[in-house]
């Protein structure tokens, strides 16, 4: 499936979303993240990408969308199901957009700082983190 | 830009809070001693990995949309009290490591896993916000930061960094 194909309208809990890390000080010495990548603000959701049904290079190729729209660097993204958000109260829910028909919006955030803080390193600590390929590794269609 | 603020330079926030000539004397004393171990080696380097990592959050992050998803600058005044709250970690601790979030407030983190972790973010206003995970505890909040480390914050930094 590539990035136009429509997933289903309602993230499954076992589903893997993606948020991809444009910044390079979000990701640890140990290869790990920062509970700093997952904070949305200013806005009031945290912008992600879901896996399903999209093969590896169409994951990435997203990825390298969102950084060359931003004039950034894409360092990797961070892999969370959708039960780990779901576990702390947030809510996750599809938002299509023009380009990424699998994006989503994980929303419900507490508005105080110190929760908010504490639910990203909750979520940093389930977090996977994959670094951007190589353009030698880079995955094939 | 280059940040021309030594640690040596900013009040060291070691206090007794005293007035009377014997307390003036232990503060004198105080930072005498913290003076004598910030120019030892292995004291100062680790200080002078925080300041190097404070330099590099400012070049980097000092621009609107630092990451990407629209993260405002960090704060000037942010990094001067991080500045200041960096002078007053316990010596002989492991350095932080040194970041941003997206609102422009400094953090701080301690990290040893996933589960023996702290975060502290310093604001523009010098509030400590903390966020910690130790185990299946979880502990968060704001303290003020008035010249030291408030206790609740340094309790977290020992349990964290020197468990």
């Amino acid at each position: 499936m590539n990035s136009h194909t429509v997933p289903p309208s309602t993230v499954a809990d076992d589903e893997v979303l993606a948020r991809f890390i444009l910044h390079k000080r979000y990701i640890r010495n140990d290869g790990t993240l920062k509970p700093d990548s997952f904070i949305p603000h200013p806005h009031p959701d945290l912008s992600v990408t879901r896996h399903i049904g999209l093969e590896e290079s169409s994951i990435w190729a997203i990825g390298e969308g969102v950084a060359i729209q931003q004039s950034k660097t894409l360092y990797g993204r961070g892999d969370v199901l959708a039960s780990d958000f779901r576990s702390l109260k947030l809510r996750v829910d599809a938002d299509p957009i023009p380009g990424n028909a699998h994006h989503a919006n994980v929303t419900n955030w507490p508005q105080d700082k110190p929760a908010q803080k504490m639910y990203a390193q909750e979520i940093a600590a389930v977090a996977s983190f994959v670094s951007r390929p190589s353009a030698e590794n880079w995955p094939a269609n | 830009m280059t940040i021309d603020i030594a640690f040596t330079t900013v009040p060291a926030g070691i206090s007794t809070g005293g007035t009377s000539e014997s307390a003036r004397f232990v503060d004198q004393e105080a930072k005498k001693l913290r003076d004598q171990l910030l120019k030892s080696f292995s004291f100062g380097a680790i200080l002078n990995s925080v300041q190097n990592e404070l330099q590099e959050v400012m070049e980097q992050c000092s621009s609107a949309n630092w990451d990407g998803y629209m993260a405002e600058p960090v704060k000037w005044e942010a990094l001067l009290d991080a500045f200041r709250f960096a002078q007053v970690i316990p010596l002989g601790l492991s350095a932080p490591s040194i970041g941003a979030e997206p609102d422009g407030d400094v953090t701080f983190e301690w990290h040893a896993g996933p589960r023996r972790t702290l975060s502290v973010s310093v604001d523009d206003r010098g509030n400590p916000h903390y966020s910690a995970l130790l185990g299946p505890n979880r502990s968060y909040g704001t303290e003020a930061f008035v010249g030291f480390i408030p206790k609740r914050i340094l309790d977290l930094i020992y349990q964290v960094a020197a468990g």
